[in-house]
């Protein structure tokens, strides 16, 4: 008996340790980025494109692009908000940045990306997703009327709003299923 | 006891059916007269409605100019409300620019994109007032008066 409830505490003990590894030596846990879910976020951000997970850019950035005046001239569009809903909003993206979120996947590898000194406002300027879509041609993205950009990654990535998953087996490129066979 | 909640069901329905049908725009131009406006013109609300303002072209002003390379030969020329929300109000309209399909701005037409969190249209107080400052600073290129707002809801509500 006493055997058995060694085995089964050692067993507990290995499962968390082996978590906890995973933290503190930072492989991450979670695949894609978190995929969060708020109400108020996505009626005041999700009504031009789908509303970016939190994790998909460094607090610093949602920081700079939540300012009023980036708000009133947001990629040439206004996007601005009642003071109230503008720092709830802040509050929600900045205590979920990429940055904080170091047990998924995506997060780190966009985070790590980042060199220090840079404020990306763009998830598309951050060098791992960039990299990442580097070989897919321009009539496949921007010449693609039912994509028009990369900024709208739930296009292509159909997971991307339910799941948070970013991963290529999970593509699909209107107008292009057949993407795989042709980027090399 | 289960009389009094049945009851209190039916009226949570109601209420919830009265939100579409004009209660929310009354109470939203009864806050403009509040604030001294007179009475409004939907005649005056369909001039502003399809009125064509000078755009500045090219916004790249924004502080990412390299990746600022995507498709922008579909910038309109000049900006009105119809740059998104189209020229029949029955039917959908879709963001110029991301492409997103919005719901018609007629009261009476079914939307198409069905958001649970999106109630019918015009229901919302704040949503009303945010969409205002957004679009009247994005079209026209600055905050729309209350008079102007009183009039555009007096022209929207009865398509
Ligand atoms: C009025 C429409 C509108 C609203 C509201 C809006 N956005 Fe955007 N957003 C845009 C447009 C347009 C772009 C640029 C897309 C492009 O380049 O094709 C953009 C781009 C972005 C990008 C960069 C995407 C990329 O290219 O990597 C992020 C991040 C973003 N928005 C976050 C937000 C957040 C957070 C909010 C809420 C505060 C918000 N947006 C509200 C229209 C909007
Ligand atoms: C035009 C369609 C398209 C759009 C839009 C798009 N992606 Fe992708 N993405 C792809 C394809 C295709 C791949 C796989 C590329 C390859 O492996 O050569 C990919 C790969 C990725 C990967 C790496 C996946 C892996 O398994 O290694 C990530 C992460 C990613 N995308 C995130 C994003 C984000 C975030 C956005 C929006 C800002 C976005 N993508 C927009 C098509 C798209
Ligand atoms: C750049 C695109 C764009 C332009 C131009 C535009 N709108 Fe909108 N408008 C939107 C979007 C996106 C929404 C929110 C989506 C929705 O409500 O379905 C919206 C929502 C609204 C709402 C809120 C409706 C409700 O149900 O609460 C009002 C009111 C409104 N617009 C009025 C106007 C007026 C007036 C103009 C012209 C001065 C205008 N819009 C121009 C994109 C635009």
């Amino acid at each position: 008996m006493l055997k058995k409830i060694f085995a089964l505490l050692l067993l507990v003990f290995l499962q968390s340790s082996w978590a906890f590894a995973h933290d503190i030596f930072g492989f991450p846990r979670h695949r894609g980025v978190e995929p969060l879910v708020d109400k108020k976020y996505e009626s005041s951000c999700g009504e031009c494109h789908f509303a970016y997970q939190p994790g998909l850019l460094p607090s610093r950035s949602w920081a700079k692009m939540m300012r009023p005046e980036q708000l009133e001239d947001h990629f040439g569009e206004n996007a601005e908000l009642a003071e109230k809903e503008r720092l709830y909003i802040l509050k929600f993206l900045t205590e979920n940045g990429a940055d904080k979120t170091w047990h998924y996947k995506r997060s780190v590898k966009i985070n790590q990306s980042i060199p220090e000194n840079v404020t990306p406002l763009r998830i598309t300027e951050t060098p791992y997703i960039k990299k990442k879509h580097m070989e897919i041609p321009r009539r496949m993205i921007q010449d693609n009327k039912k994509v028009r950009g990369l900024s709208y990654c739930n296009k292509c990535h159909t997971e991307a709003v339910s799941k948070g998953q970013f991963s290529r087996t999970n593509v699909d490129i209107p107008n292009f299923r057949n993407w795989d066979d042709l980027i090399d | 006891m289960y009389k009094m909640m049945l009851f209190a069901v039916m009226l949570l329905g109601t209420s919830a059916v009265q939100a579409g049908d004009g209660t929310v725009i009354d109470e939203v131009l009864a806050g403009y007269q509040a604030e001294g406006v007179g009475s409004f013109s939907a005649e005056h609300g369909k001039e502003m409605w399809i009125a064509k303002h000078e755009g500045p072209l090219g916004l790249d002003g924004n502080p990412s100019g390299e990746a600022f390379k995507i498709r922008r030969d579909d910038e309109p020329r000049s900006r009105s409300c119809q740059t998104c929300h189209g020229t029949d109000l029955s039917l959908p309209g879709k963001h110029w620019r991301t492409g997103k399909l919005i719901n018609p701005m007629s009261p009476k037409a079914k939307p198409v994109e069905v958001d649970e969190d999106d109630g019918p249209r015009f229901s919302d107080k704040a949503k009303i007032e945010k969409w205002f400052l957004r679009n009247c600073k994005w079209t026209v290129g600055r905050e729309c008066t209350g008079q102007e707002k009183g009039d555009l809801l007096s022209f929207l509500r009865n398509q």
